[in-house]
Parts: structure tokens; C-alpha cells; sequence
């Protein structure tokens, strides 16, 4: 059957199908919100009518993703299974070393009562003394980073001394070698860091940890971070500038480590 | 097609949109309802030439009457005409099947989707309640379907729905 004579007995269904699509062309390209009303409203339907073919579709792709998440649960088993050898392996090595086993700090809340903000003492009182076993030369910490260390201990109070006062030292590490250095408070909430070789690779922004090499302060309790240095070529050390983490200004609660 | 066939169905177009335009309008509530003359003179086409004439004339009376009707929708009563067209023209196909009872039926069917697919579109079941759109379309259905049935009593004296 060639193309005329099909064209000819369908003649009708054609004209209706051109006249169809010429109407619907004149009608959609208005801009009038019935016919934006009206297209929202067809694909919705048709968004219902072709809801099976999307949902086979999705149903295809859960299937490839289900085998892609196999793979790398696979691969994650696999890594869990290393990483769980390496542990018993390190565990070994600890055992060989004689490691002592680090355990958790202990922290108690407390309450700040009152502030002495003196020209060089600088000191908060708590509301827990002995009473809750705290004894002298307890560090204090918020969730920052260190503030201070118990310098008296009463029944229910307890004075610290705080990281900004003139006499607080605490020693620190820094860099990522973990050099140590001392932490000297100069102004507000500023301090320096004392007897970093100039070796040592240090960066912007670079946090400052307790060393653990003191009977007072627990290793790795974040002190201040790097906001500038300086090397001098007549002196041996870098001239370290910190910005403490903790917020001096505003504290309410404490944390005391036993 | 003759060329007197040609110049018949071109002074009917322009004839039907003349009337169209100049037709008074009832008021329902607060719908204007104007009687479509131009569906009378596609059921006359449908019954008289084949279905494809039907369709074209219907498009082209639909697309006349875009304009002068309402021009915010353009072509939306060319495409209703146009599906009006092609449904009676099954009466040319179904003359001798079908009694005169069924033809009436089904031009009246005819009439109301026409203005069913018409008004759904123009107040997009938001602007009127559904029983409100139900009168407006039994109404004007009605009213094509009378001036159908007065043209083939006096006109045409009961022949041309046979």
C-alpha cells in the first residue's frame, strides 16, 4: 500500500490529527494564567498516567544502587577486617612498649560565682570545693578549651586561677611534629608561645595542646590557636603569637577535671 | 467538492461568524451565555458534506470565533470545534443506521461535550461550583440543540435530520 492511498482512506483521522495539533499549538502558546492553569493541570494527569513507568524506573535504579551499595559494603567489610587487625596489631605493639592505658577525664560541672578581673590576678570562684573532692591544682576547662587551674579549694568554693593571669604557665604542644613550648598570657585574650625551636613547621590557625608533660593538665586539652609568627635570625625561637579558644568573658559553666 | 459547494461553505463561515457576533447574550447569574450558532451550522455541514469538510470548516469557524468571542484563549474553540466537527461527522457515516431519535441523542452529546471541554478550560472548575458549570453547559447545549431544531422544522422542514 503506497503512501497516497493510506493517506487517502485514513484522510480523516490526518486532517482531525493536523487540526488537533494546530489548535493545541494556538491554545499553548498563550500566556493567559487559564492556560498556564490548564498545563499545570495535564501534567498532572499525565504525571499520574506515566507514575507506572516511573516507578519501574526507580525500581531499575534501586536495583543498580542496591548493587553498588554491595560493592562497597563489600569493600568496607573488607577495610573494617584490616583496620580490626591493625587494632589487635597495635594493641601488641602498646603491650610490647609497656603503654599504660589512657583513660577518660572525669569532669564535674560547676557554677561560676564570681569574677576578679584585677590588672594581673585574674581568678573566678566556683560553687564546689571539698566537699566534692576537689583538691589544689585541679584544671578547668569549658567545652573550648582550658581556663584555669584550682589555686584554692574551700568547702563549697574554690578559687581558679585563670589562663590569662600574669603567673599561669602551662606547657603545650604545637605543629605537626607536636614540638613543645610554654604558653605565656600577655594581654586579654591573647598570649605568646616560648621556646619553639625555628625548625618547627607551624601554620595559621594551628591549635595548641596541652602537652601531658605537667602532674597538673592532662595531654591534648586545646589551649589557644596560632594567629601570627615571626622568626628572628638573632634569636633561637619563634615568636608565636596564640588567641586563647576559651571564652573568658562570658562563663557560667565550668568543668573541673579530677 | 464543487466549486458551489466551496462558495456555499465560505458564505456560511462568514454568515455564522457575522450572526455570532451580533447574537445577544442571556446572563446567568453573573456567566454571560451567548447561543452558538456556529455549532448549528457544523451539525448542518456534518450532515450535508463529508467529515473532512466537517473538521476544516469547524476549525476555521472555531478560530473566527476565537477572535471575535474571546480572545484570551485563542484557539481553544478552534480545538473544541474541531473535536465537534469529527464526532458528527459520524452521522453522514451512520445515515441510514441510525434512527432520527439517535442522531438527536447523539448531536445533543455532541453539543454538551463541546461545551463541557469549553467551560472546564475558561473557568478551570475554580471560578464556579461544579452545578453552576453543570446549568451553564445543559443550558447552552440546550439552546444550540433548539435553534438545530427550529432550523430543521422551519427551514429546512423536518429533512434535514432524517
Amino acid at each position: 500500500m503506497n503512501l497516497y492511498k493510506y493517506f487517502s482512506l485514513n484522510k480523516d483521522h490526518f486532517i482531525f490529527i493536523i487540526l488537533i495539533v494546530l489548535s493545541s499549538y494556538l491554545l499553548f502558546s498563550n500566556k493567559s494564567p487559564k492556560v498556564i492553569e490548564l498545563k499545570y493541570q495535564i501534567s498532572n494527569i499525565s504525571s499520574k498516567i506515566l507514575y507506572p513507568k516511573v516507578w519501574y524506573k526507580n525500581i531499575l535504579e534501586i536495583r543498580e544502587k542496591n548493587y553498588d551499595l554491595l560493592n562497597e559494603v563489600t569493600r568496607l567489610s573488607l577495610l573494617n577486617a584490616q583496620l580490626d587487625n591493625f587494632r589487635i596489631e597495635n594493641e601488641k605493639l602498646k603491650e610490647m612498649l609497656n603503654f599504660s592505658a589512657s583513660n577518660p577525664l572525669s569532669l564535674i560541672s560547676a557554677n561560676v560565682t564570681n569574677y576578679s578581673f584585677g590588672v594581673s590576678a585574674k581568678s573566678i570562684t566556683i560553687d564546689i570545693g571539698s566537699n566534692r573532692n576537689l583538691i589544689k591544682d585541679l584544671p578547668i576547662l569549658n567545652q573550648n578549651g582550658l581556663l584555669g587551674k584550682t589555686i584554692l579549694v574551700g568547702n563549697e568554693a574554690s578559687l581558679v586561677q585563670l589562663i590569662n593571669d600574669k603567673n599561669f604557665r602551662v606547657s603545650v604542644r604545637l605543629g605537626s611534629k607536636g614540638d613543645l613550648g610554654i604558653f605565656v598570657p600577655t594581654h586579654g585574650k591573647y598570649g605568646i608561645i616560648e621556646g619553639v625551636p625555628k625548625s618547627t613547621p607551624i601554620i595559621i590557625d594551628d591549635i595548641v595542646y596541652t602537652s601531658g608533660i605537667s602532674e597538673i593538665y592532662p595531654a591534648n586539652i586545646p589551649v589557644a590557636k596560632v594567629i601570627s609568627f615571626q622568626i628572628k635570625n638573632n634569636r633561637p625561637f619563634k615568636n608565636i603569637v596564640v588567641e586563647l579558644l576559651a571564652d573568658l568573658q562570658a562563663l557560667d559553666y565550668v568543668f573541673v577535671v579530677q | 467538492m464543487r466549486i458551489q459547494n466551496i462558495f456555499l461553505i465560505l458564505i456560511l463561515i462568514i454568515l455564522g461568524s457575522c450572526i455570532q457576533f451580533y447574537l445577544p447574550s442571556i446572563t446567568i447569574g453573573k456567566i454571560l451565555v451567548i447561543p452558538d450558532i456556529i455549532l448549528v451550522f457544523i451539525t448542518y455541514i456534518s450532515i450535508r458534506y463529508d467529515r473532512a469538510v466537517t473538521m476544516i470548516f469547524a476549525f476555521v469557524c472555531g478560530f473566527f470565533q476565537d477572535f471575535i468571542t474571546q480572545i484570551e484563549l485563542i484557539g481553544l474553540l478552534s480545538f473544541t470545534k474541531t473535536i465537534t466537527g469529527f464526532l458528527l461527522g459520524n452521522i453522514k457515516y451512520y445515515k441510514f443506521l441510525w434512527r432520527k431519535k439517535i442522531k438527536l441523542i447523539f448531536i445533543f452529546c455532541v453539543y454538551l461535550l463541546h461545551f463541557s471541554i469549553f467551560y472546564y478550560v475558561y473557568f478551570n472548575l475554580v471560578d464556579v461550583s461544579f452545578k453552576t458549570f453543570f446549568q451553564i453547559i445543559l443550558f447552552q447545549s440546550s439552546i444550540s440543540f433548539i435553534v438545530l431544531f427550529i432550523i430543521d422544522r422551519f427551514v429546512f422542514d423536518n429533512k434535514l435530520i432524517t
